[in-house]
């Protein structure tokens, strides 16, 4: 059983905006998240969303989405997480510079406590290239859109974490063509639904 | 319009100064002092319309049921002396140049333990921009009030003198004692003569000010948070009340009054009270059925079925918004409207459109006074700032609460933009339970 796919406070962010119309990139690709696997939360990410998109008396039509996909439509699922060893957290940490930013280790070890497929969908610098985040917007945009940061590599290859942004998320799971290759949403009976 | 109230030790604030707009609402926990607020106006109008004019605080009255001074003072000490203060500026729109009258009024209330008698303490009025007319303090032994300061025009009046009883309250409205203008005779010296015209100036003034005061705080209605119950049938007698009453009891008779009117003075309340029932779907029409010369019953049609049913068979919810209704449309413009808990029995949809009939309201040029934990009326009102029918600076709202220690009550004003939405952070979240509850109910899988 898929737990869904843990998204990051800066895609949901143009989230937000897109809700309004209800038609937008984002807005078609969460949709089509929460409709096939669902999204992974716990307390810190939702806080974290919240940094990103304001609270419910300034933002109220992003929290009556969430609460919606929370309560109704159960899509939004809570994770028990399981906590990365220190250790070998701040190993990581040392290694590819990595600051003290709980939502990348909460965002890593959500990811970790899901069943196949683990997914972050992340536009964060910091889930790519950490020492990329000085450097020029376009570079950025470069690193992110190609995955070529050593983070997002090394999440991939050691943990089976997949990072990337919303881009990468609809060639990863071939939605525009309307089927889901991946084997693991194969498994959880996924309705193959395309975005329109 | 009252634009500014200041509180001190009265009910659960200790302090409190808040600045007030076109529509006000209050919310927050229960027990946190909202109603504290709205009883300071209710309690200062049930004192104008007392007969006694001597008493300068009726605590109990056809608005509010205070008790005591001991009661009613912050912390029950009463050795405290309670302070309310208010600042007005003129309703009537003026030509341009010229600006609106404004006063600022401060009254302290002290207690007299032996005599059990609540005495006006000390006075001062001035303009908001602390332009100081007077301010007087009593006397102990005449219990008169003593003129303390004054302002430089009428500087021919000597102060700090306490033997005579230069300055009376009417309730807690200052004037000139006539006693004291008939003292000095018009054909005295001319330094008599002089200040003679000095205390007419003074009282000329003083009458301005509280014509502004009795102004706004006699056209106030009222309606408390018990309603009474609908009856099958109400007597009427042609009488027409002025108000619906702090219980709305004489709602149906005001209905019935309008209806009874030739159809030029007719305010057709009933009316609009049904273009809001239908708006809201809680009811078709609400008839007014005389039975007799002196008797009728009122009648609601079901929103669907049209089947008519007596109102006291009807569902609560719509006596209970009955008089909030008949209020807003009787409420005549220049008014204060003050309604606790307006949406008590309401479906949340009928709870927004009274978000929609305080804007109507509203349109009258009637200052409105909301104490309210709908979330739902509070949309309404941000979806009308959004769609530009409400200005963001004509509505206030305050999230009263208690701070964790428990140590005082927390007013806190959170403006809203243009956009609608709050551009300030609500100090314990808006209205979190439900996504709270859902969270809740999400982690229980787990």
């Amino acid at each position: 059983m898929c737990d869904g796919i843990v998204i990051d406070g800066h895609v949901i962010r143009n989230l937000k905006s897109e809700l309004i119309v209800k038609s937008g990139m984002v807005y078609s690709l969460v949709s089509w998240i929460t409709s096939n696997c669902g999204i992974a939360v716990n307390d810190y990410i939702v806080t974290h969303w919240e940094q990103h998109c304001g609270s419910r008396a300034r933002n109220l039509l992003f929290w009556e989405w969430y609460f919606d996909e929370l309560y109704n439509k159960r899509t939004i699922h809570f994770i028990r997480v399981k906590r990365l060893n220190g250790r070998s957290w701040r190993k990581f940490q040392a290694k590819f510079k990595i600051p003290v930013d709980p939502f990348i280790r909460t965002a890593i070890e959500c990811a970790d406590s899901t069943s196949e497929p683990r997914y972050i969908l992340a536009e964060d610098m910091y889930l790519y290239d950490a020492e990329a985040k000085a450097r020029d917007p376009n570079t950025q945009e470069n690193i992110r859109e190609n995955r070529a940061g050593p983070i997002c590599k090394y999440l991939e290859k050691t943990l089976n974490i997949i990072v990337g942004t919303p881009k990468h998320c609809k060639e990863y799971f071939e939605i525009d063509k309307g089927i889901c290759s991946c084997n693991s949403l194969n498994n959880i009976n996924c309705p193959r639904v395309s975005m329109s | 319009m009252i634009t500014r109230l200041y509180l001190e030790n009265f009910r659960a604030f200790e302090k409190l100064d808040i600045p007030l707009s076109k529509i006000n609402c209050f919310l927050g926990p229960n027990n946190s002092g909202k109603s504290a607020i709205i009883s300071a106006i209710n309690v200062l109008s049930q004192t104008l319309e007392s007969t006694d004019r001597d008493a300068p605080l009726l605590l109990n009255g056809k608005f509010e049921d205070l008790g005591t001074y001991e009661d009613t003072v912050y912390s029950n000490i009463t050795n405290r002396n309670i302070k309310i203060g208010l600042e007005i500026i003129e309703n009537i729109q003026r030509p341009s140049d010229e600006k609106p009258s404004s006063l600022r009024i401060e009254i302290v209330y002290h207690y007299r333990k032996q005599r059990r008698e609540i005495v006006i303490n000390g006075l001062e009025i001035s303009s908001p921009i602390n332009n100081l007319l007077l301010k007087t303090r009593v006397s102990e032994r005449s219990n008169t009030q003593i003129v303390e300061k004054v302002s430089p025009e009428y500087g021919d009046i000597k102060t700090g003198r306490s033997s005579s009883g230069t300055i009376r309250t009417n309730h807690f409205i200052p004037n000139v004692s006539p006693s004291l203008i008939r003292y000095f005779p018009s054909k005295g010296r001319r330094v008599v003569r002089r200040r003679r015209d000095t205390y007419f100036d003074l009282d000329f003034e003083l009458y301005d000010v509280s014509q502004l005061i009795t102004s706004h705080l006699s056209k106030v209605e009222f309606i408390g948070p018990f309603r009474s119950r609908p009856e099958r049938t109400y007597s009427f007698s042609g009488e027409s009340p002025s108000s619906v009453g702090a219980t709305g009891d004489k709602c149906i008779d005001i209905l019935a009054s309008d209806q009874s009117r030739r159809k030029g003075k007719r305010k057709n309340i009933a009316q609009q009270v049904t273009n809001w029932l239908q708006q809201s779907e809680i009811a078709k029409r609400i008839v007014v059925f005389p039975l007799t010369d002196r008797h009728f019953e009122i009648y609601v049609s079901h929103i669907h079925t049209g089947e008519e049913v007596n109102i006291a068979d009807a569902g609560f919810g719509i006596s209970q918004i009955l008089p909030i209704l008949v209020a807003g449309y009787f409420i005549p413009s220049n008014s204060t409207f003050i309604i606790e808990e307006p949406e008590i029995h309401l479906h949340p949809k009928a709870q927004s459109e009274i978000g929609t009939f305080l804007y109507e309201v509203y349109k009258k040029n009637v200052q409105i006074f909301v104490e309210t934990h709908s979330e739902h009326l509070l949309l309404r009102l941000q979806r009308h700032i959004a769609s530009g029918d409400l200005s963001p600076k004509d509505v206030n709202v305050f999230y009263i609460y208690t701070d964790e220690k428990g140590k005082g009550k927390i007013d806190k004003l959170i403006p809203i933009g243009e956009d609608g939405y709050f551009s300030e952070e609500w100090p314990q979240g808006f209205f979190p339970e439900r996504l709270r509850e859902a969270e809740q109910i999400a982690k229980q899988s787990l």
